[in-house]
């Protein structure tokens, strides 16, 4: 049985909601996991003391203790395996026909992950423990955003030079949203379908589980939960 | 009474058209061939100048054909710092006609000659000698850099509608050795200078003028629908490697470059004009589009001149943009740290 750890922001909320399903199937049997969420960016209050992840914050402490069952902060001793989800990672892509400088690449991820919680618990993380850590960037947007489209080529290209980076700077590894999310198989857009019902991340508020916005493009549901949960554990298997 | 001016428009003549006027009303100051139209995709390349055009043209939502990018989500500062969206491809400047040619010859045959310039661990292109702020990290990378440079550099002929080339200099320096042209002289931003190697010629009429040419048939073969619109920088000449004084050796280069530039233009149905170069340096505006340095140009200066271009050259609405910035990549400018104080 592998003890998994789950740090993240709301996004966490579509996992933990699906967790709940699949650690009763055979899906779950070899693993065990923990959450520890919380909304926003409030887990870079989050700072690693010896092998422990700690935090000053009440409110923080509160939803820690929420998410994981009652424990207010992270021993790292306690886990096989650390998954970072969410908290700002967002997608990293790079056109798949052009040639760029090593420094130019390495400048762009480290652009790119600048101020975001995900950085910020993985610095914190692999100051705490020499385990293995993995990342899980924020849900590809949906056709209905505004952002620039970019394609599966484009994005392979850049979460493999994003893994290099991980690999050589924090000895941690980004994974891959799975292509069966996505609306057309060329294109990263997350299909609409899996914004229908998602929900708000629970840590003991009165808004706790309720449906989100129809206006947000961003967080997914418990079908998206469940596939990634899947998709990650396959990788963990290989 | 007959005589060969009375049926000429106003703006033939200079008392109600230039001397009557308020300068900053002056109006038709190119009446181009052809239009640009709003699904045209526009490539530029050139000197400092040039970049205020690929900049305008995004501005104001044109089609500005960039075919060697960065990811949109990268910051502007980040690309700008690695020369991407700086021109169509990261070429840097292209002061010269005869290093224009050089890069289309070179985009074609894609295996040109590469001088590499290794200093701290890490490798310089003596022919985009800024393009990365650090160098690369291997000659290998170096050499993927320049053939990727190259590809996009022939896509973007191939892919525009209008190739815009500003005329920059006329001084240039060539490998005697090797028989290429180096943007600017070896030593200044990366390299070694070696005089007996280095060697500077300072281009006159007839060689700027069969290069240009040259250029502009390659391209045609290139592109056979392709249209082409010259300018000349109005950036005066940062330094000189003349004996001459620099206003003289100024005057030498841009009247050159600006004879060339209308001669071909007069003479291919193809090829136009944009008058940027008398915009901003005419006496009649009194140096008021200059800084202090009576040498780059102020944003009013490059608003006005942009404003000129676009009322000039599209049909479509070209409504005025905020204001132009004023942060470009001037490889030229590096010389001025050399200077005897």
């Amino acid at each position: 049985m592998k003890k998994i750890c789950i740090l993240g922001n709301s996004h966490v909320g579509s996992l933990k909601r699906a967790w709940d399903e699949l650690k009763q199937s055979s899906v779950g049997k070899d693993f065990e996991i923990t959450f520890f969420a919380e909304r926003g960016d409030l887990l870079k209050s989050l700072t690693a003391d010896n092998k422990m992840l700690v935090t000053d914050n009440m409110r923080v402490k509160q939803s820690l203790a929420f998410t994981s069952g009652g424990v207010s902060h992270v021993n790292t001793n306690e886990y096989d395996i650390f998954l970072i989800y969410g908290s700002q990672l967002l997608p990293f892509w790079l056109y798949d026909d052009a040639f760029y400088s090593l420094e130019f690449i390495e400048r762009s991820i480290q652009e790119h992950l600048e101020g975001s919680q995900a950085k910020h618990l993985l610095t914190e993380l692999r100051k705490a423990t020499n385990k293995e850590i993995f990342l899980g960037h924020d849900p590809m947007l949906t056709q209905k955003s505004s952002c620039p489209q970019y394609t599966v080529k484009n994005y392979n290209v850049g979460m493999e030079k994003l893994n290099s980076y991980l690999a050589k700077n924090y000895n941690a590894k980004a994974i891959k949203q799975s292509e069966i999310t996505l609306e057309n198989k060329n294109i990263c857009e997350t299909d609409i379908a899996y914004l229908k019902n998602s929900r708000r991340l629970a840590i003991g508020f009165n808004n706790d589980n309720e449906i989100h916005p129809k206006d947000d493009l961003q967080h997914m549901n418990d079908d998206f939960g469940s596939i990634w949960i899947s998709n990650f554990f396959e990788k963990l298997y290989l | 009474m007959n005589n060969a001016y009375k049926e000429l428009e106003k703006k033939c003549f200079w008392n109600p058209s230039v001397g009557n006027i308020n300068p900053l009303d002056i109006q038709q100051v190119c009446n181009p061939k052809f239009k640009i139209e709003k699904s045209d995709k526009i490539a530029t390349y050139g000197s400092c100048f040039a970049q205020h055009i690929g900049k305008n043209l995004k501005q104001r939502n044109f089609d500005w054909l960039i075919t060697e990018k960065a990811p949109e989500f990268i910051s502007k500062e980040l690309r700008e710092e690695y020369n991407y969206g700086v021109f169509s491809a990261r070429t840097g400047n292209i002061y010269t006609t005869t290093l224009l040619r050089q890069w289309i010859k070179n985009s074609i045959n894609n295996q040109s000659i590469v001088e590499v310039w290794k200093k701290n661990n890490r490798y310089h292109d003596l022919f985009r000698p800024t393009i990365e702020p650090n160098g690369f990290s291997s000659e290998n990378e170096l050499i993927a850099s320049i053939r990727h440079t190259e590809n996009c550099f022939k896509r973007s002929i191939t892919n525009c509608n209008i190739f815009i080339f500003t005329l920059g200099l006329t001084e240039s320096w060539m490998n005697i050795e090797n028989g290429f042209e180096y943007p600017i002289s070896p030593g200044v931003a990366a390299g070694e200078f070696d005089p007996y190697k280095h060697i500077f010629i300072n281009q006159n009429y007839q060689v700027v003028y069969n290069s240009l040419e040259e250029s502009i048939s390659e391209l045609k073969k290139i592109n056979k629908d392709i249209k082409i619109i010259l300018t000349v920088s109005p950036v005066p000449l940062v330094a000189t490697k003349t004996d001459k004084h620099i206003l003289a050796a100024n005057t030498y280069s841009k009247s050159t470059l600006r004879a060339v530039a209308g001669d071909l233009a007069n003479k291919l149905s193809y090829v136009e004009y944009f008058p940027s170069f008398e915009i901003i340096n005419s006496h009649i505006f009194r140096g008021i589009f200059f800084n202090n340095n009576q040498r780059t140009v102020n944003p009013h200066g490059v608003d006005f001149v942009m404003n000129h271009f676009f009322n000039s050259f599209f049909r479509s609405d070209c409504q005025k943009h905020p204001k132009s910035e004023l942060t470009n990549k001037c490889d030229e400018e590096l010389i001025e740290a050399f200077k005897k104080s």
